[in-house]
């Protein structure tokens, strides 16, 4: 099943080498999984910014087209914003998308920015899984959103293989 | 708990919030033996069991759960459900939309305690994890500075023995029963106090237009209780209009009907509008220009307002706008 799957990990984080995607997909290829690093470009978002809207809004068309393109089987995500772009995605394709969060919630910052509450609810409830990459992540995501979500180390490539699988 | 000091009631509508509030109740530093919590809901089981059946305060009998009350779910209905079903000698309320301070219950019930018979006001402020919200035009939150004058739920406290004194919140009221509840209170001589130490922090949420307009519509119910208690008249720009921008809003708006025949005198009549309008976001070219855009917006809320307030007033025959 791994051999055919092909599997978005959207990238969140450009400037930093050790993010939970780059881990995955590290260890996604050591199981022999076709997964691919998707980084999008983004549009400016400075005005965005400026007006304190989520979180990198400009990704969201990038991120959309590169999954259109990409005739990927599953669309993993790393931030509330690459989900909703994702589940656009999956609407049209029928296709699973499975969030993680990148960090633990806090309530300093679960509802901080304008947007960010809603499409961290939207992510949560309309993806097809909810993965934690550790258990504090997990115990937050509990806390402060009522999801239980799955808890798996981003080292853990044959475990995500297997939900993805499941999930196909 | 059945000798807790003090029970909290929450009416409950948006499960998401309320398990936020939970989480900050869970930190209080009133002892846990001193309070009960009361939820008074209409969530199904489902809600119930995902949002709340796994919460430290659901463990125990610390948090009861009161369904929904007989006729529906208004708040003034649940409120009288959850204090009815309290167990403490003081019942503290407030929203599932509020997060208390830590010793938010602790300092309520120490001013209560000092004062004795008396109803006690804590401090509501915009929660400050949530300022940014403030940059978006329609904005609905609440800010306090206690005692203040219309008593609001979100963060009061009265003595079990007074709600049963006074039969509770009045239930036909739709919007304003916590303001009708203060102020019987006070006809029958027990005084408002202010404890600005018990700070609740309450959410900052950002609505669309129409969500903004739909959501502030049930305001037209607060010319039942001020038919009620015509000395809220006296809060009132003119006597008439509950809030000043009601007013300016019209003046503006005669300002453009008017503006072919007078051309002179309509920028006046808009100015005691648009001033405070585009001042509010500061007076940077940024921040005016940010306000200028909302205006149109802001104006069609405050019109829309304006005229649920007018359909209110002929319902319950008396003018408030």
């Amino acid at each position: 099943v791994s051999g055919r799957l092909r599997i978005a990990l959207l990238d969140h984080d450009l400037d930093s080498g050790t993010t939970l995607a780059r881990r995955l997909a590290e260890a996604l290829a050591k199981a022999g999984a076709d997964a691919e690093l998707v980084r999008p470009g983004r549009l400016p978002d400075a005005p965005f910014r400026l007006r304190k809207i989520g979180d990198a809004p400009g990704r969201v068309p990038g991120t959309l087209l590169a999954l259109a393109r990409g005739a990927y089987d599953v669309a993993h995500a790393f931030t509330a914003q690459d989900a909703v772009a994702a589940l656009a995605w999956a609407r049209a394709t029928r296709r699973p998308v499975v969030f993680s969060p990148p960090e633990p919630l806090t309530r300093a910052n679960v509802a901080d920015r304008r947007l960010r509450l809603a499409l961290l609810r939207l992510a949560l409830e309309r993806s097809s899984a909810v993965v934690a990459a550790d258990e504090p992540t997990a115990a937050s995501l509990r806390r402060w959103m009522a999801v239980d979500p799955h808890v798996l180390a981003p080292d853990a490539g044959p475990e995500h293989l297997a939900l993805y699988a499941e999930l196909r | 708990v059945s000798e807790a000091r003090v029970s909290v009631v929450v009416a409950a509508s948006r499960p998401l919030r309320l398990r936020w509030l939970l989480n900050a109740l869970e930190e209080q530093t009133l002892p846990a033996a001193d309070w009960e919590l009361v939820v008074v809901h209409g969530f199904d089981r489902a809600t119930v069991a995902r949002y709340l059946g796994d919460h430290p305060l659901a463990s125990g009998a610390r948090m009861r759960l009161v369904g929904p009350p007989a006729g529906g779910g208004t708040p003034a209905r649940q409120r009288n459900a959850g204090w009815r079903a309290a167990r403490a000698p003081l019942v503290a309320f407030t929203d599932d939309d509020c997060r208390p301070e830590p010793d938010w219950l602790e300092r309520l019930v120490a001013r209560a305690d000092a004062l004795g018979d008396a109803v006690v006001q804590g401090a509501t402020r915009p929660d400050p994890l949530e300022r940014d919200i403030f940059a978006a035009p329609h904005v609905h939150t609440l800010e306090v500075d206690p005692p203040g004058r219309f008593a609001q739920t979100c963060n009061i406290l009265y003595p079990r023995e007074l709600l049963e004194r006074l039969g509770g919140f009045d239930e036909r009221a739709i919007v304003g029963e916590d303001i009708d509840l203060s102020l019987r209170a006070q006809e029958v001589g027990i005084p408002l106090q202010g404890e600005p130490a018990a700070v609740v922090n309450h959410a900052v949420e950002a609505h669309t237009l129409p969500e903004f307009i739909r959501r502030n519509l049930r305001w037209r119910h607060l010319a039942y209780v001020v038919a009620r208690h015509p000395s809220l008249r006296s809060d009132c720009a003119l006597g008439v209009f509950w809030k000043p921008s009601h007013l300016t809003v019209l003046l503006a708006l005669a300002g453009v009907a008017g503006a072919r025949r007078a051309p002179a005198v309509a920028p006046l009549l808009a100015l005691p509008y648009l001033i405070p309008e585009l001042m509010r976001r500061g007076g940077r070219p940024v921040d005016v220009a940010v306000a200028a855009a909302e205006v149109p917006g802001r104006a069609v809320n405050e019109l829309a307002e304006v005229i649920a307030m007018a359909a209110g007033s002929a319902r319950y025959r008396t003018l408030v706008l």
